[in-house]
């Protein structure tokens, strides 16, 4: 219970406070032409393209607008972000046109095309991002005077980053139809988009988080669970080349597909984020502990999760790229250790623990509920291909207990008020078992859901 | 094997001729594991009884020349064999091409594991018919609109639980002296996050005019 008091002489004048402004008169110009633009989109392509378009495709089109006019206003950097990557992406079509339509060997002719606006060179781009922004996040949390700026730039790099995924992935999505009509798919079918959709989703929850809270020094630590996705996505590129267009399964052709796995993915990046957050508030609290022994396991849960991808590798040492997880092992060992080094700096520039504790909190809040939407859609996609609702496939068992998981996270926090060190593990354990479901199902066990196999 | 080496050998080369004989005659009996070993032990026949017998027998060197040449000599004599089986049968010989190559490939292969297949009988397709087959589900869920609602309302359920937080807040003017009170603001809210706080501070600066003090308890 909060409590303020004063002491005041009565007056008999009335005055009208207004408490909270209304949420249309807290728009601005910009808001309002951003809506316009939108809107003015919608328009354009019903217009030219409502021929070619069905029932669904139409409702779903019109009921985007508001949905993104919505979450733009809510948080206003995405409506520059919306912007850029629109433009981008437009302008990337119009590059690829050759002199009978869409014509992919242009990607390797025009200079744009080539170097940036290609779904490959984009996400290469995105890679090499990310991984600045998360050196820059670290200089600037140890460096003693130009802190702030450095981080600031980790920030806009970031942001950066994310506009090239979103562009890589809509031009990705645009080459696929280019290869053959039918080929044609939203790329968020196999293990490697759905790592790019990965790594920008938990980027964009951090930044909100990071405007939202005021506090920047965090960003070291989300975006190395960023960057162990981008490398892991690397390894895959080069040595599986998973990053060549491949058609869908027939299992997957289907517009529930497009719903079920964002949905899935905004519940696994805030989950990681959450982690990462609660990875934080153990370094703060453990920042005076001397005794090596009781910081052993934060070291070893901290390894294991940078390099998640090999612990749950069958004979990660052996054949193509041992070297690579090798390599991959030891940064992520060393940069554990030089973590938990430097608690002591790392954990005075850390906000206060209320707002690590809250941060956590939010982010499980958000991933809960789009997982149990998650859940939901796959359950009815099942019912539609598979003829039942739950079938205890491998993936759904482990989705479950991810789910319960952080039921009991949410319910003993909600109900009993736990906060603190209890559920600053929990949330980072919570990691494992959820990578273990994004990750270990696909590679040890078989079953309905084998797409994504490593 | 007669047959094979008149094929093979030139009329006028009596000696090639007999040397290419005794060659088939021991590749053939290498193949069909009629030689016994030293010990007197009968050995298994098949190509590995050949590969055995090369590795025993000649240099490395020329291992694999030698081996070429007994296995195109063994080839031969069996493809002789078979010819002579059809036309002692009375049917038609074989005519060279791919498709006899392929048999006789086929042929000798098995020919070499049969005399590994540990079971005195073996079995052998006489006929087959090939019968298309469909499997088909057919799943009724009577209860689907319900099950629908449910998931709306479960989805709703999470979402009330964990953004709709109920607020209360109390102001208690207190007299104090002549015209003058003392107002005491608190607030309560089920879901203690960093907003509510916040929230707490702003309405107390715009109702009552003062930052807020004193603690925050559960």
């Amino acid at each position: 219970m909060n409590t303020a008091t004063t002491t005041t002489t009565t007056t008999t004048t009335t005055t009208t406070i207004t408490l909270n402004e209304g949420f249309f008169a807290r728009r601005s110009l910009f808001d309002w032409l951003f809506a316009a633009l939108v809107a003015a989109g919608a328009i354009y392509v019903l217009q030219r393209y409502g021929s070619a378009m069905d029932g669904y495709d139409k409702g779903v089109l019109i009921g985007a607008v508001p949905c993104a006019i919505w979450l733009c206003w809510f948080w206003r950097p995405l409506r520059v972000l919306a912007l850029v990557v629109a433009a981008c992406s437009l302008l990337a079509i119009q590059l690829y046109q050759g002199g009978a339509g869409g014509d992919l060997s242009r990607a390797d002719t025009v200079f744009l095309l080539k170097f940036f606006l290609s779904s490959q060179s984009a996400i290469l781009w995105m890679s090499l991002l990310f991984f600045m922004s998360t050196v820059f996040y670290w200089i600037g949390l140890f460096s003693r005077g130009e802190g702030q700026a450095l981080m600031r730039i980790g920030s806009g790099v970031a942001w950066v980053a994310i506009a090239m995924a979103l562009i890589g992935t809509m031009v990705r999505w645009y080459e696929s139809y280019q290869i053959a009509p039918d080929i044609g798919h939203i790329p968020v079918s196999n293990l490697y988009e759905v790592f790019v959709l990965f790594c920008w989703m938990t980027a964009a929850f951090y930044l909100y988080y990071e405007a939202q809270y005021k506090t920047r020094a965090l960003g070291g630590f989300v975006m190395l669970v960023v960057s162990a996705a981008v490398g892991f996505l690397l390894w895959y590129t080069v040595v599986r080349e998973a990053h060549e267009i491949q058609p869908l399964v027939p299992a997957l052709k289907s517009w529930w597909m497009k719903l079920h796995v964002p949905a899935n993915f905004i519940g696994y990046g805030t989950f990681a984020l959450s982690a990462m957050v609660a990875f934080a508030y153990l370094i703060k609290q453990q920042a005076g502990e001397t005794r090596w022994w009781k910081l052993t396991p934060l070291w070893l849960l901290g390894v294991v999760l940078c390099f998640e991808p090999i612990v749950f590798r069958q004979g990660g040492a052996d054949g193509s790229g041992g070297a690579y997880w090798m390599v991959y092992f030891g940064i992520s060992a060393l940069i554990v250790g030089g973590i938990l080094l430097g608690r002591r700096h790392i954990a005075a520039r850390l906000p206060a623990f209320e707002v690590l504790d809250d941060m956590m909190y939010k982010a499980i809040a958000v991933g809960f509920a789009f997982f149990t939407i998650a859940t939901v859609l796959g359950a009815l996609w099942a019912a539609e291909a598979w003829g039942g609702y739950w079938s205890w496939d491998p993936k759904e068992t482990w989705a479950l207990i991810v789910w319960l998981n952080y039921a009991a996270w949410l319910h003993m926090r909600l109900m009993k008020g736990l906060r603190g060190t209890v559920s600053a593990w929990w949330a980072l354990v919570g990691l494992a078992v959820t990578s273990f479901a994004f990750l270990g199902v696909n590679m040890f066990l078989s079953g309905l859901h084998s797409y994504g196999t490593l | 094997m007669k047959r094979y080496v008149a094929m093979a050998v030139d009329a006028s080369r009596p000696d090639l001729a007999q040397q290419l004989a005794q060659s088939a005659g021991r590749a053939l009996a290498l193949f069909a594991g009629a030689l016994s070993d030293k010990d007197g032990h009968p050995r298994t026949g098949g190509l590995q009884a050949i590969s055995d017998f090369m590795e025993a027998n000649v240099p490395e060197a020329e291992r694999a020349r030698a081996g070429e040449v007994l296995v195109r000599i063994l080839n031969g004599t069996l493809f002789e064999l078979a010819q002579l089986t059809r036309e002692r049968a009375g049917q038609p010989p074989l005519q060279q091409g791919d498709k006899t190559q392929a048999f006789m490939t086929q042929a000798v292969l098995s020919l070499s594991d049969a005399q590994r297949y540990p079971a005195p009988v073996a079995f052998e397709l006489k006929d087959f018919h090939q019968v298309q087959a469909s499997v088909f589900q057919v799943a009724r869920a009577t209860g689907k609109n319900v099950v629908y609602l449910g998931c709306a309302l479960l989805i709703l359920g999470v979402f009330a639980m964990l953004y709709v937080r109920d607020r209360r807040l109390w102001i208690w003017l207190a007299p104090q002296g002549a015209g003058a009170s003392h107002a005491s603001m608190a607030l309560s809210t089920n879901r203690r996050t960093l907003d509510g706080d916040r929230e707490f501070g702003e309405l107390a600066r715009k109702l009552i005019g003062t930052e807020p003090h004193g603690g925050t308890t559960t």
